[in-house]
């Protein structure tokens, strides 16, 4: 035998009446939950500086080496020619050689590079594992005497449309360097977000930082 | 039944060469320990800053050590720091942002005044509530609210890390009147 329902005109007035009030508290609620989940800041590490007691002057506290610098980058140190950093990649590309390369229109000197996707670049990615849009990759640039610098360019696209997370990541890895050993910047480039990592004997190469074409 | 006995006096055996195989100096003298590895050698005072790039939201956290002074005693395994704090260890400080920023104008200490989003420079920051010492606390936190891309901060000190967390949220709403829910923290000291 079917139950028949009564119509809400017909319910407990005063269920009725607490209704509204129990619907915008709950929405009250929902808000206010939503608004106090925290959300995680990284905060990066450089390396320590140490003082005398006088607090007269400091000096870094670490004694790093280039092998720190190659403990990240599975091997790959400034200076090495195009050929050994090619070596260096998960899959190393033919016909890698300096008179080979393109040349990188941001510097006025003559500069050269190749690139690996991002996504390819296994240890190359430093850890990080947040998304870093599928269009992401690494540029490794050349001046005649080797590689000067590595340059993380991190895209967003439609699945990741704040790559913030991975670039931060890779941020933190080299940030942990003094900067007598590699100094890592990072800033964005239109809506990309990149970090080099730069030889710091590279002189006044140092300064020149990447923006994308308009075409690009 | 014959073989009870005998793996019984191997096992002995056995046991009794495990308890051979302590430690050995190899000095002569008897009362000098084989080895010794000072854990509870004190630490030395380090003053920790917060500082960020507000182009980029990158957080730094600049450890500063500072020698004890000598005679100085250690109390709870730290040595205790400076109550004056020189500006060129505050200068100092911001220079691990300086170096690694795309833009110099961005580094500024990670304490703002409110207001912070409409003149972001550095002279609308506080250096000295932008650091925690090692010998009054364990952590340094940092609690923020977005204005638009950019992070506007408040940090404080704590003996944990949730409570270096919440301290700082707390000193952040109150100070910018905004809900801070972008939070964290991290150790004063450097890890050994």
């Amino acid at each position: 035998m079917p139950v028949k329902t009564a119509p809400f005109w017909r319910w407990p007035s005063t269920f009725v009446r607490s209704l509204p009030v129990a619907l915008v508290g709950c929405a009250m609620a929902c808000v206010a939950a939503a608004q106090d989940a925290s959300v995680n800041k990284a905060i990066l590490a450089p390396p320590p500086s140490a003082w005398d007691r006088l607090m007269l002057s400091g000096r870094p506290l670490l004694s790093q080496t280039v092998s720190d610098f190659a403990a990240i980058t599975t091997g790959i140190v400034f200076g090495m020619g195009p050929g050994e950093v090619n070596a260096h990649m998960p899959n190393p590309a033919k016909g890698i050689s300096w008179s080979a390369l393109p040349a990188a229109a941001e510097f006025q000197n003559d500069v050269r590079y190749f690139w690996i996707r991002f996504e390819d670049a296994r240890d190359l990615r430093v850890g990080a594992t947040s998304c870093a849009g599928a269009e992401s990759y690494i540029v490794f640039l050349f001046q005649p005497r080797g590689l000067f610098r590595i340059s993380y360019r991190l895209v967003p696209d439609v699945a990741c449309p704040r790559p913030a997370g991975a670039i931060a990541e890779v941020f933190g890895r080299f940030v942990s360097l003094a900067t007598n050993i590699a100094l890592s910047v990072h800033y964005r480039a239109g809506p990309m977000e990149v970090v080099d990592v730069t030889d710091p004997t590279a002189g006044y190469l140092m300064a020149t930082r990447w923006q994308p074409r308009a075409e690009e | 039944m014959i073989l009870r006995p005998i793996l019984a006096l191997i096992a002995a055996l056995l046991v009794g060469r495990a308890a051979l195989a302590a430690p050995v100096g190899t000095s002569n003298d008897e009362s000098v320990p084989p080895v010794v590895t000072d854990t509870t050698k004190p630490r030395q005072c380090v003053i920790a800053y917060l500082v960020t790039d507000v182009a980029t939201n990158d957080m730094f956290v600049s450890r500063q050590q500072v020698e004890p002074p000598k005679d100085q005693a250690a109390s709870r395994g730290r040595y205790p720091c400076p109550t004056d704090v020189p500006a060129r260890v505050a200068t100092r400080a911001l220079e691990p942002c300086l170096a690694r920023a795309g833009d110099l104008k961005f580094c500024v200490f990670g304490d703002m005044a409110r207001g912070f989003e409409n003149r972001p420079d550095v002279r609308q920051t506080a250096e000295n509530t932008s650091r925690c010492a090692s010998d009054l606390a364990t952590y340094i936190g940092i609690a923020c609210w977005k204005a638009g891309d950019r992070d506007i901060c408040n940090v404080a000190c704590g003996d944990t890390e949730q409570a270096a967390r919440d301290l700082a949220r707390g000193r952040c709403e109150v100070k910018q009147q905004k809900r801070c829910t972008i939070t964290g923290a991290t150790l004063i000291l450097p890890p050994q």
